[in-house]
């Protein structure tokens, strides 16, 4: 019971802790918003008032939804009710392990953000890159842990740092496929022959695909972004 | 635990080269954490949610079947829906092999379940967008699709 009431405790916080982390980015957002309504003047004026309605709208929805959930996860707590513990039990599982990524992964990023220039990114993902750009983003992408959580925020680190899309793209698509250790568990699983196919087939095309990808949206001027 | 280790070291390292670089980079560290948070959180609760709604006992089950085409196409559906982290997904593709499930079908789950995700697109959209996110995971399902039918070749399994 102790146990349960830990997790209660818990699940209260985390409320809070994202009702605040929701306030702050509505704030940021809302701050966005002027800023554009200043820049592009009175006639896109009304599109965004509607924009920001419509994700107010979409935010509560959701808010709402978290609510329900977290109330559905207490109550069956309260009760009893097999399911919703389970649930709960999983929720708690991934929180804990998310804590043991998380931050190390966001202080990394952060130490990468401010001791490697843009100048070197740009040498070696930009534009002049040329094929040892794909290979940077495999070697950066193979040496990773964490999966994808740790791959977008490292991927707007590159954007930001002057990094080609197509090599951005690569670094996500490789970062699926190749991470070193999950490669060795996989071999001791399922058989190296098992690994070796699919890296020799998986990567080439994950290059292929991000060129073609990251081509496309080049030309279109698309921008990444942090927190839309 | 070696990971907290590498970081720490790193930290300190950074901390002596330069005192101001680094609790600037902590101040990065800190604002990206919180500004991803709550798609994080929001994450979480969905894998919460399916890995009760498809436990893995379902997942082998319905993977052992005999007929090839429905195991790959179930999981690549199974693949893409849920996220395991690889120190469940591996043993249980090893559990999926003894029964004798084909490597075909066993390389659509695992792949699937690396590159695409359905349940990250909260996480996704937030750096990639929408679009980008959709057409991103399409492209990665079709590669996964791939893989495992050059699995298949590989291994004799198709013809």
């Amino acid at each position: 019971m102790s146990n349960l009431e830990r997790k209660k405790d818990k699940d209260v916080k985390d409320k809070t802790v994202k009702d605040k982390a929701d306030k702050d980015k509505a704030v940021i957002e809302e701050n966005c918003v002027r800023e554009k309504t200043a820049g592009t003047g009175k006639g896109a004026n009304k599109v965004h008032s509607n924009a920001k309605n419509k994700k107010a709208l979409k935010k509560a929805l959701v808010g709402a939804g978290v609510l329900v959930y977290l109330l559905f996860i207490l109550i069956s707590c309260l009760i009893d009710f097999q399911p919703g513990q389970e649930m709960g039990l999983n929720l708690w599982g991934f929180t804990l392990d998310m804590l043991k990524i998380l931050p190390c992964t966001f202080i990394l990023i952060g130490l990468f953000e401010v001791w490697v220039k843009q100048e070197t990114v740009e040498k070696h993902m930009g534009e002049k890159a040329g094929i040892l750009g794909y290979v940077w983003a495999i070697l950066l992408a193979g040496t990773s842990v964490g999966g994808v959580i740790v791959a977008f925020p490292m991927a707007y680190t590159l954007f930001k740092k002057g990094a080609k899309l197509s090599v951005l793209f690569t670094y996500v698509g490789a970062s699926g496929v190749c991470r070193i250790p999950m490669t060795i568990f996989e071999a001791s699983f399922l058989g190296l022959k098992f690994t070796i196919i699919r890296y020799l087939v998986a990567l080439p095309l994950v290059i292929i695909s991000s060129i073609f990808l990251g081509n496309h949206l080049e030309k279109h001027n698309y921008q990444m972004s942090e927190g839309r | 635990m070696l990971y907290f280790l590498i970081t720490g070291l790193l930290v300190g390292i950074s901390f002596l080269a330069n005192q101001q670089k680094t609790v600037k980079g902590l101040k990065i560290a800190g604002k990206k954490m919180k500004n991803i948070l709550p798609s994080i959180a929001l994450m979480l609760i969905f894998v919460s949610i399916l890995l009760y709604a498809i436990p893995e006992a379902y997942i082998s089950h319905y993977l052992g079947s005999s007929n090839k085409t429905l195991g790959v196409v179930l999981g690549t559906l199974f693949g893409s829906i849920t996220v395991m982290p690889g120190f469940i997904a591996f043993p249980l593709g090893g559990i999926l092999l003894e029964k004798g499930v084909s490597y075909m079908v066993i390389s659509a789950f695992t792949t699937t379940l690396m590159m695409v995700g359905i349940v990250t697109y909260p996480l996704e959209k937030e750096y990639f967008g929408h679009r980008v996110t959709i057409i991103r995971n399409m492209l990665s399902l079709g590669i996964a699709l791939i893989v495992a039918l050059a699995t298949g070749l590989f291994f004799g399994e198709v013809f």
